[in-house]
């Protein structure tokens, strides 16, 4: 099946099986670096990756649904200005995560704060933490990872109040 | 090339006209109908196919299956529409237990992809939802084909065999789903493990009831085990409904036992864990339907 997508801001055509999950064909078609497991549809969250703007687990996405879409991997978003946001929060809460899923927090993270930044809604807790149960890792708790997104929306409204 | 010439064939139907063609023509195919695709994505050994020439017609273009319309009795949802969208905009509408079925269902990034009609026709295993829609006596709008389509409304417990397995016909597509809305003076759900991929310890409760002072004029009441079946009675409503409140120990003792000897007689054994976590939310609902008569 052919798919034109577009890939960390490059138009790609690709030839692949419809049915192949979005997971394999970053890894093996197009060497994405920050997506190193597939699970094969097992839940462990680690293969987080943008899809039209949203948090998809990429082991989910069938190719033939990335049609005509807009993928950002961590590859590309650790270049933008909203990475900066996070990075900045977890420096100044003191949590960081580990080197297996730095990757899938942090775009979780942005997909949250996207939920938020434009409205001044108070940070619905229980959605959060239910949340940070998505991927399966033990180097942030639930509290912890509360605490860093608190700190990241902050950091982020103040930047669209300065942009603004 | 050799991915382009063994890849199973996509259709995306825009419109329900355009499906029923595309089900007249690939009858006779193996045909997979496609909605959000988090279980099918999930199966084990999905991909790489073992059978090429399945013909998958994906649902996400049919503008049909996204429309959501409500009245004064009821509200009615396309199957395509997310758990998301179902919880936003049916906060202030629907019944809470609905709303916290759904929220227990996954977390806001998977209940992003989850769709109303995908969640209720998981072949292998049976999801909270759909008991909840029971309890609620959803009815949903099935189209088949023979000779030509035809579509008929049935109550949400129709699409089930006796052992909880789904039973539409083969092609049949699971078009809206409509909710009464009711009021009830109590609304009990909680869930315990994943029914994706614990579906053998995974158990979920769902209750409704009008009170009067300390007793219950009609409970209702249902129990999901993934791996076996529904467990809804009439009996067991009838007990459940006949409870004085506040309710002793030994009561609910009694109660669970007679809950557990239906479950074995009907559904077969069941793993000690589902026994437990099952036992852990009756009691919890038991006791907040014992702080509710208490308070009145």
């Amino acid at each position: 099946m052919r798919i034109e997508c577009n890939v960390d801001g490059k138009a790609l055509s690709l030839t692949v099986d419809s049915t192949k999950p979005l997971s394999l064909i970053l890894m093996e078609s197009l060497d994405i670096d920050s997506l190193k497991t597939h699970c094969g549809g097992n839940h462990c969250g680690k293969c987080m990756v943008l899809l039209n703007g949203k948090a998809v687990l990429s082991c989910l996405i069938p190719a033939f649904l990335i049609k005509d879409s807009n993928i950002i991997t961590f590859d590309s978003f650790s270049r933008s200005r909203d990475f900066r946001d996070i990075e900045r929060a977890y420096l100044n809460t003191g949590i960081t995560p580990c080197k297996n899923c730095y990757a899938s927090q942090t775009l979780l993270i942005e997909d949250i704060l996207r939920r938020y930044e434009n409205n001044e809604f108070p940070i619905n807790n229980s959605e959060i933490l239910q949340e940070s149960t998505l991927i399966h890792c033990h180097c942030i708790d639930p509290s912890s990872f509360l605490e860093v997104v608190n700190a990241a929306l902050i950091i982020r409204r103040k930047r669209n109040v300065r942009r603004a | 090339m050799y991915a382009e010439l063994r890849s199973p064939n996509v259709h995306e139907p825009h419109n329900l006209a355009e499906f029923t063609n595309t089900i007249i023509s690939y009858k006779d195919n193996a045909t997979s109908l496609w909605a959000g695709g988090t279980y099918i994505m999930s199966q084990k050994d999905f991909y790489p196919s073992k059978s090429a020439n399945v013909e998958i017609i994906s649902l996400q273009n049919i503008e049909e299956l996204k429309h959501f319309q409500r009245n004064d009795r009821f509200a009615e949802f396309g199957s395509m529409v997310s758990l998301s969208k179902i919880q936003s905009v049916g906060a202030l509408l629907l019944p809470k237990v609905l709303i916290k079925t759904i929220d227990k269902t996954a977390t806001t990034t998977i209940r992003n992809r989850i769709t109303i009609g995908g969640c209720l026709c998981t072949p292998s295993f049976r999801t909270p939802l759909a008991s909840t829609l029971m309890l609620l006596d959803a009815n949903v709008e099935v189209r088949y084909l023979k000779k030509r389509m035809h579509s008929k409304w049935l109550g949400i417990s129709r699409i089930y065999d006796k052992n909880g397995g789904l039973a539409l016909l083969p092609n049949a597509l699971l078009s809206r789903i409509r909710i009464p809305i009711q009021q009830f003076d109590y609304q009990y759900f909680n869930a315990a493990g994943s029914p994706l991929r614990e579906a053998n310890t995974s158990v979920s409760l769902a209750a409704v009831a009008k009170m009067e002072q300390s007793s219950i004029s009609t409970g209702k009441m249902i129990i999901t085990i993934p791996n076996k079946g529904f467990c809804q009675s009439r009996d067991i409503d009838n007990i459940f409904s006949s409870l004085q409140f506040p309710c002793d120990e030994g009561h609910l003792s009694s109660f669970f036992s007679y809950i557990i000897t239906y479950i074995r007689e009907n559904l077969g054994e069941i793993d000690q864990l589902q026994e437990v976590r099952l036992k852990g939310m009756l009691s919890e609902m038991i006791n907040e339907l014992n702080q509710k008569s208490l308070s009145v």
